[in-house]
């Protein structure tokens, strides 16, 4: 009576184990496929040795084959898995292109840690990937998990380089561990206010007089409320509604009509793509004939099906562009990322190639100057190869970058997205574009030079 | 080595923090057979307040967090603090609730956890909604240079914490209001016949589980070292309850272990990338190796609840009143009764 | 006076979208004794079958028919694999499970469909101008389908023999198969019943939110058991009931007061309804056992 549910229990306990590991038990099969279609497993594969990866490269001398580990700290479950799934096929092409170069002594090994997009779950990944995988960086998080991610970067001197995280949190966050290679909320705020309030941005013949604003509250949309208001402010348009909605209802009809009775000719609305999606066909439902205006989550042509290419037609819609004189290598990028992964670039996939190969690079830089690669010697190692600095030379891949450095240059990466030039805050500023939806097709009207939007 | 020494104290941690919002969760359910579904509510209560009494006032120097209220007192008065707010949530949800039949008692607190999470997203000026708090003072960090040693000096920290909830608890079970909630849970009318405030006692195992909630809230957001709304989801209350189930609901020794297979069970699918090509079934559906770990939580509460419903360390039966009434399925029974 | 109209117009469509789906639950309530969590993944599972149906090319009619079988069909697999051996075991264990199910269920859809949200696939139309105020067609669909169920139920329970079999099992159990109903099968069908209403609430969702998500039917699930509740559970006109007032009730509220807290309001309805009147505020006949 006493032991026999145990019994059972444990069997029970044993058979879910058994289904878990049954689940991964495939996975080589998968692998032999995966390595025709151009991946390597040491770019993959996590640490093989705990003892050696643990402590990172402390333990070999200069100049021998250093393991460089780094962690994606990204949500790969939850409301934000996309993010992490954009961003890994991204990290994994420029590892493999790195490790593939035999310049760098050693290989780059990538670990993922699932942050789910939340704070508690952000903490333990990157917990994980700080003490268990000894990464020297993270590539992430998210805007979200940073307000807890934040502390373990501050404790365990990981840097961190996020390509996803805009919030304006990292504004003046003022520690030398932060970088991005996305811009601000603000400077997108800003590129917002700025194409509303002058018709001359948009080739529009009038310009928007009444603009509303309508935000989703959750934590990588609430930071574009306040650049949006301020940049319209800064030019004379007071917003004639200012509403806010709790992501997760069945309906924002309210929310809708509020803003309607304002009678806007232009919404701005920052929310996530499903419940973004359903708002504009609610207020189409209400009779609005106005224009929209969406960010970068749903400026692209996931969106378009999502919500249906007659809903958006002519929907305004901030991106970040291309660096001015990066098209052809963006054309290129694409193409690569099309052989090796099977998918378009899609919403930080230029975010995150900057982002990795500007860590590649300042791994390179250290290696070759026989450094260990470290958290410490990280950070001024990533400005010395992001920032513009007299004599250096100019590169835009890694390919570039080993030949200058191996030809004893300093080097200057151009990104994808930008100069990638960081200021103190390890911020960046880069190029946005306006696209419209034009017969189902998101297309360009105009791009704006981060210099157009001056900061308040 | 080290580096996973100290993610496994991390870990450890986590374990023991879940260990006393489970043994909270058994001083309601296990002892008095109360279904709270809203224990989340006075976890992040306890975490919110933990961290405004300890935050420095606004505009002290040196100091990056951002956050709009600090009162900038001492680790422990945070902690007694987090305690007190949530057995007072507990007290006023318990007030008006605790009195439900079981299932009405599990939807009604359910509904109530939900509004003080809508509560706490609304009201910025106190957590600043979406965007969190962050950097929260972390107690006694100057004495531990090292960040690694510092997960250690905190697992003994909450290690001493939760041992003295664990002996609490213990005692609480085998004392006269542990004897007399236990008789509430198998039959209420039958106790109350004898000339019991039924209703006080079960307010009075709501509130102590409050209590132990509130603190685990406080021990954690000082261990995050951040806090944020979203972080205090229903799914948290029912991680809970497996752990309390799978443990053996009415003995303290048992839902704490019951934590630790829940933590490691949770946890240990962060470790599938070590399994030889477990990264390339990530790279073909990156959601699918996480998602599964979630359903291995699921589908364990649905297996525990089937065949091992007293969970690994039973309750011990010798102690109990009606000898006779022998198994679980009496207690669903009672809760299901009129009160 | 207009705002207020169509606050009422905006009420009455969410009040039967709740409607339907609280009608399901409730029913399922009144055979089993729990309240059953996983009861949201039906309607996520509807939703997500009606997508893949015209995804692959089916009419959306058909599509929308074939998904409601099929949670029909996965509601009594369900009730076949998990809740059936639990019967007799009170209400805990049964509640217990569904939420370890609806877990699964959510996460089982995430493994195989991926995180993206995928558009419900309904017509985009203007809306119908009656005054001052707009009546949008689907939701007007949406209206009319929950009339539809709500007497085709009303006929099923009142006028057939089944109805009345089903009746007495959900008011007494033990007389009734002490009266020759066999409860066994009574039970499979309410369950089947149960499922059909859930694959229709999905599909009013589904045209409600325009798209369709893992998590969608999780999230409205605690709008529903405000509804049960206040109808008095186990009652399927008073759940209908409930649903209008939490519908229209949740739309005054995010109109007059504040929409942050739309969902505050109904659950303090809820919670209010559970102090003051516990067995519903439309309390008809017989309730089951308290």
């Amino acid at each position: 009576m006493h032991t026999r549910p145990r019994t059972r229990l444990t069997t029970a306990l044993a058979l879910v184990a058994l289904a878990t590991t049954a689940c991964s038990a495939p996975a080589p099969v998968t692998g032999s496929e995966g390595a025709e279609n151009g991946s390597d497993a040491t770019s993959t594969a996590s640490p093989a040795d705990p003892a050696t990866s643990g402590v990172t490269t402390s333990d070999t001398s200069p100049g021998s084959d250093q393991e460089v580990a780094i962690g994606l700290a990204l949500p790969f479950t939850g409301e934000y898995s996309w993010v992490g799934a954009n961003v890994q096929p991204v990290a994994e092409m420029v590892v493999e292109e790195v490790n593939a170069d035999d310049a760098f002594p050693g290989s780059i090994t990538l670990v993922q840690g699932d942050t789910e997009g939340v704070v508690d779950a952000g903490v333990t990944a990157a917990r994980k990937l700080a003490t268990a995988d000894g990464v020297v960086a993270f590539v992430g998080p998210t805007s979200l998990s940073f307000t807890g991610v934040r502390q373990v970067i501050e404790d365990t001197g990981v840097v961190m380089i996020s390509p996803t995280a805009g919030t304006t949190e990292l504004d003046d966050a003022g520690t030398e561990l932060f970088f991005r290679t996305v811009p601000s909320d603000s400077l997108g705020g800003r590129a917002i206010a700025a194409a509303i309030g002058d018709a001359t941005v948009l080739g529009r013949d009038a310009a928007f007089e009444s603009p509303a604003l309508l935000v989703g509250e959750a934590p990588a949309l609430v930071s574009f409320a306040e650049p949006v208001a301020d940049g319209l402010a800064a030019q004379g348009l007071e917003p004639v509604a200012n509403a806010s909605f709790v992501t997760g209802k069945q309906s924002y009809r309210s929310e809708i009509a509020d803003v309607l009775a304002a009678e806007p000719d232009v919404v701005v609305l920052v929310a996530a793509p499903e419940d973004s999606a359903q708002i504009m066909r609610e207020a189409f439902e209400a009779g609005y004939e106005g224009t929209w205006f969406v960010t970068q989550d749903q400026t692209n042509a996931d969106y378009v099906d999502l919500a249906g290419a007659e809903l958006v037609e002519g929907t305004y819609g901030l991106v970040e562009a291309p660096f001015a004189d990066a098209e052809q290598r963006v054309a290129d990028f694409s193409q690569r990322l099309q052989d090796f992964a099977g998918v378009e670039p899609d919403t930080f996939s230029l975010n995150t190639y900057d982002a990795v190969n500007v860590l590649a690079l300042a791994s390179l830089r250290l290696a070759l100057a026989g450094e260990q690669v470290t958290r410490d010697a990280l950070p001024d190692a990533i400005r010395a190869v992001g920032n513009a600095d007299d004599g250096d030379v100019v590169v835009t891949s890694y390919e570039e970058g080993t030949q200058a450095l191996q030809a004893g240059d300093e080097i200057d990466y151009q990104g994808l997205v930008g100069p990638v030039d960081f200021d103190d805050n390890g911020n960046i500023t880069a190029p946005f574009a306006i696209q419209e939806v034009v017969e189902g097709t998101w297309t360009t009207v105009t791009t704006l030079a981060p210099e157009d939007l001056d900061g308040p | 080595m080290w580096g996973w020494l100290a993610f496994g104290s991390s870990l450890v941690t986590l374990a023991l923090i879940y260990s006393l919002l489970a043994m909270g969760l058994d001083v309601q359910y296990g002892l008095a057979g109360l279904l709270d579904f809203g224990l989340v509510a006075f976890f992040a209560v306890g975490a919110f307040t933990s961290a405004i009494v300890t935050l420095p006032p606004l505009g002290s120097s040196g100091y990056e967090g951002n956050y709009t209220i600090g009162f900038g007192l001492p680790f422990p008065v945070g902690v007694v603090a987090a305690g007190v707010m949530g057995g007072l949530l507990a007290l006023l949800v318990g007030a008006t609730a605790v009195r439900l039949r079981g299932d009405y008692l599990a939807i009604a607190t359910f509904a109530l956890a939900t509004i003080v999470q809508i509560t706490l997203s609304n009201e910025t000026w106190l957590t600043r909604g979406q965007f969190g708090i962050s950097v929260i003072p972390q107690p006694l960090r100057t004495l531990v240079p090292s960040s690694n040693g510092y997960l250690h000096a905190y697992l003994v920290m909450t290690a001493v914490i939760t041992g003295a909830g664990w002996a609490v608890a213990r005692r609480l079970a085998k004392s006269p209001f542990g004897r007399a909630l236990r008789a509430v849970r198998e039959d209420e009318i039958a106790t109350r016949s004898l000339g019991k405030q039924t209703s006080a006692l079960k307010l009075k195992a709501f509130v102590i589980g409050g209590i132990y909630a509130g603190v685990a809230g406080s021990l954690w957001v000082h261990s995050i070292g951040g806090v944020h709304v979203n972080q205090f989801v229903a799914i948290i209350t029912f991680q809970v309850w497996l752990a309390v189930l799978l443990g053996g609901a009415g003995n303290a020794t048992g839902v704490v272990l019951g934590s630790f297979v829940l933590v490691a069970l949770r946890e240990g699918t962060r470790f599938l990338d070590l399994v030889p090509g477990a990264s390339n079934l990530g790279r073909v559906n990156p959601t699918f190796l996480p998602s599964l770990r979630f359903v291995v939580i699921g589908m364990l509460l649905v297996v525990v609840v089937r065949v091992a419903p007293d969970g690994i360390l039973p309750e011990r039966r010798g102690r109990r009143a009606d000898a006779g009434a022998g198994s679980r399925e009496s207690v669903a029974a009672a809760t299901e009764a009129p009160s | 006076m207009s705002q207020f109209l169509q606050t009422i117009v905006f009420g009455l469509a969410t009040g039967s979208l709740i409607g339907v789906a609280a009608l399901g639950l409730t029913l399922s309530y009144g055979v089993t004794g729990f309240i059953n969590f996983a009861y949201g993944e039906l309607l996520t599972v509807s939703a997500f079958s009606t997508w893949l149906g015209v995804t692959s090319g089916l009419p959306l009619v058909v599509a929308a028919a074939v998904a409601v079988l099929v949670v029909a069909g996965v509601a009594l697999l369900l009730d076949h694999a998990f809740y059936q051996p639990l019967r007799g075991r009170g209400a805990m264990p049964l509640l217990i499970t569904s939420i370890g199910l609806s877990f699964v269920l959510q996460n089982v859809l995430r493994m195989g469909f991926g995180a993206d949200p995928r558009p419900f696939p309904v017509p985009l139309v203007r809306p119908w101008t009656i005054g001052s105020v707009f009546v949008p067609p689907v939701q007007a669909v949406v209206f009319a389908t929950a009339v539809i169920a709500m007497a085709v139920l009303h006929v099923l329970l009142r006028r057939t023999m089944l109805g009345r079999r089903m009746r007495a099992t959900a008011e007494n159990d033990a007389l009734a198969r002490l009266s020759g109903v066999r409860t066994t099968a009574t039970l499979r069908v309410t369950w089947v019943v149960s499922g059909l209403l859930a694959g229709l609430a999905g599909l009013m969702l589904g045209a409600t939110e325009t798209n369709v998500t893992a998590t969608m039917g999780f999230v409205f699930l605690p709008v529903v058991f405000a509804a049960v509740i206040l109808g008095g559970i186990g009652q399927p006109y008073g759940a209908m009931a409930g649903a209008m007032v939490v519908g229209i009730g949740m739309e005054l509220g995010a109109t007059y007061l504040s929409p942050d807290y739309t969902l505050a309001f109904a659950f303090a309805a809820l919670v209010a309804a559970l102090l003051f009147r516990p067995h519903g505020i439309f309390r008809g006949g017989a309730t089951r056992g308290t």
